[in-house]
């Protein structure tokens, strides 16, 4: 065997290799969504995977549950709110991060994460001390304030890594033609940092979604998010009707990345 | 429409400026608020309890729904000057975490009427709460799959169930009684940790469950034969045509205590004295025990004769084996460090 064929074989036995890799990776990521999906499509009493039969009974079950649909109301809301106000806000910050340099910008990009370095109990704790002294605990406006606080690390890395490719060249461009700080960011920077700025709401928006810990102690009175509600609820009674509500969850992030592509296309956000 | 970047700029804002001003909406109402837990708890206590209080007081009600210890953590946030609500349902085990710390006012017979019929062991420690709910832990097992059911808690380590046993974890307080109650049967007390982890260990390998609830699938699917579980989710099990049955233990069954208190320092204190009074009435016990096998507290109920068959009555769970909780959180943190390190 000549050592081009050798090479060749070598070759092909790592692209195999690569490729196996590669598959297992994907199965340890799906398996878990494959199971809760088709878990919530059983016709039996309990979550249990493959389904015993084939129904829709534990959707309509999770749209007749009161909790549940108010906790995914609250969670959207919550979401919702959290996603705009960090992208406002991470976009001011990464603008200001461009400005600063030398070693300050290291302890300025370091401080923005802040909240993603200490652990979210410990966060909550000290929150829920501070809210009490304001008279925000227990209130919507609280847990948003938490919400928002957790989620803005995410916003902040995707739109500070989207303005680091804004060239400044660009800017000065557009300030010696003329244009105002204003209309440079409105029509030479926003619409350049875009995917950036749409990831990070998104991102925003799902790690909003799925925050327990915080929510746990910070939430309002009367009111649940849908984790904490999907928590109560299979404490008391594991019942199917969970998996429905992980499959809308599921549901609900893919319809987010679809938003994302319709807006301004994955390929650019990555 | 198209959706342009416009758009969705506009509609954000507009989506958060709504969000916003609806936000402090909950904090300002006059909406009179109590917690409870969540699943079918939650839902029951909203659609058949609470609209009779409500309607009693005039006002509308919501409830804080979630678990002992972030209760316990939002009271110590808030002091005991400010509580977030002006009653409180917890198990016993958080009742004594803050009991001798100035939240809880004192219950009385004049401010609480109905506290005249309970049953004495339900008033606890400086008649800073009273039992509302006893749950009633009984033994479990499929009768398909267990030839000689067990009598008591102490058949647990014979051999025939070697293997088919589902517990608590340790962080369940039914799992700290069952480790007392061993600690006391084999040892040389209820603070004999040592013996009683040890003997748990000799029970291994077995499933860990943190509620009731969860211990339900595995006796469904036939993964364990025998457990200790709330009275009512046999109920359940046996509704759902299971071969279930259970024996309340001969050393005497265990009990989930959910005791009602009042905060002293809530400006609506009066409306929670209102509230203990209600879920003591006669009525909203039978209710309790005819939906969920509550054992009622009250001993003025009279069980109906579909019930006797359950232990229910007064003088059964008057003689359930009970634990002085202030002692048993200061053993706890050990007992739980044990546990864990060992099972």
């Amino acid at each position: 065997m000549s050592e081009a064929t050798s090479a060749f074989s070598n070759q092909r036995a790592v692209n195999i290799g690569f490729g196996v890799l590669i598959v297992l990776l994907y199965v340890f990521l799906m398996a878990p969504l494959v199971m809760i999906v088709g878990a919530s499509f059983t016709n039996g009493l309990l979550i249990e995977f493959p389904p015993q039969g084939l129904s829709l009974r534990w959707y309509v079950e999770f749209f007749d549950r009161q909790d549940l649909v108010d906790g995914l109301l609250l969670s959207l809301r919550i979401g919702a709110v959290t996603a705009i106000v960090t992208m406002t806000v991470a976009m001011m910050a990464a603008m200001a991060g461009q400005v600063i340099s030398g070693r300050l910008s290291g302890w300025f990009q370091l401080g923005m994460t802040l909240p993603l370095l200490v652990p979210e109990l410990l966060t909550a704790v000290g929150l829920l001390f501070f809210l009490y002294k304001i008279q925000l605990a227990k209130t919507v406006m609280g847990l948003q304030m938490g919400h928002i606080l957790m989620s803005f690390p995410y916003a902040y890395v995707s739109i500070a890594a989207a303005m680091r490719q804004v060239p400044a060249s660009l800017e000065e461009a557009s300030a010696s033609m003329g244009a105002t700080g204003w209309q440079t960011f409105r029509l030479v920077i926003l619409p350049l940092v875009m995917p950036g700025l749409a990831m990070g709401g998104i991102f925003a928006f799902i790690n909003s979604f799925d925050l327990y810990t915080i929510s746990l102690l910070l939430k309002p009175l009367g009111g649940n998010t849908l984790p904490l509600a999907l928590f109560d609820f299979l404490t008391y009674e594991f019942k199917p009707t969970a998996a429905a509500a992980a499959t809308l969850s599921i549901l609900l992030s893919i319809l987010g990345v679809a938003l994302v592509q319709k807006l301004v296309g994955l390929q650019r956000a990555f | 429409m198209t959706l342009t970047r416009r758009n969705f700029l506009k509609t954000s804002a507009g989506a958060a400026a709504l969000g916003a001003i609806g936000a402090p909406s909950l904090a300002q109402s006059d909406t009179f608020i109590v917690n409870m837990f969540g699943g079918r708890w939650e839902n029951d206590w909203r659609e058949h309890v609470m609209p009779k209080f409500a309607e009693q007081i005039g006002r509308d009600f919501d409830l804080d729904i979630g678990l002992g210890m972030a209760w316990i953590s939002n009271f110590r946030a808030a002091g005991a000057r400010q509580p977030p609500f002006p009653a409180v349902m917890l198990n016993e085990k958080y009742t004594a975490m803050i009991r001798n710390d100035g939240y809880f006012a004192e219950l009385t017979p004049e401010k609480v009427p109905n506290m005249a019929d309970v049953i004495e062991p339900a008033i606890l420690k400086g008649n800073t709460a009273v039992t509302g709910m006893l749950a009633p832990l009984v033994i479990a097992y499929r009768t398909d799959l267990v030839s000689e059911p067990p009598k008591g808690w102490a058949d647990l380590w014979d051999e025939r169930f070697k293997g088919q046993l589902g517990l608590y974890k340790i962080t369940n307080s039914a799992a700290t009684m069952m480790a007392m109650w061993a600690g006391e049967h084999f040892g040389s007390g209820r603070d004999d940790i040592e013996t009683a982890v040890a003997k748990f260990k000799e029970l291994g390998p077995f499933p860990q469950i943190g509620y009731s609830a969860q211990l339900t699938p595995l006796l469904t699917q036939g993964q364990i034969a025998v457990a200790p579980i709330d009275l009512g989710e046999v109920k359940t099990m046996q509704e759902q045509g299971l071969p279930i049955d259970y024996v309340v233990p001969e050393e005497g069954m265990l009990v989930f205590d959910h005791s009602f208190s009042v905060f002293e320092n809530h400006p609506d204190k009066q409306t929670g004295f209102d509230y203990v009074n209600f879920v003591l009435s006669p009525e909203i016990q039978l209710w309790m025990a005819e939906n969920w096998l509550i054992a009622p507290t009250n001993k003025t109920v009279e069980l109906p004769e579909e019930l006797q068959k359950w232990p229910l009555q007064p003088e059964v769970v008057s003689q359930a084996i009970r634990f002085d909780w202030d002692e048993t959180l200061a053993i706890m943190p050990g007992l739980n460090d044990l546990w864990e390190r060992t099972i």
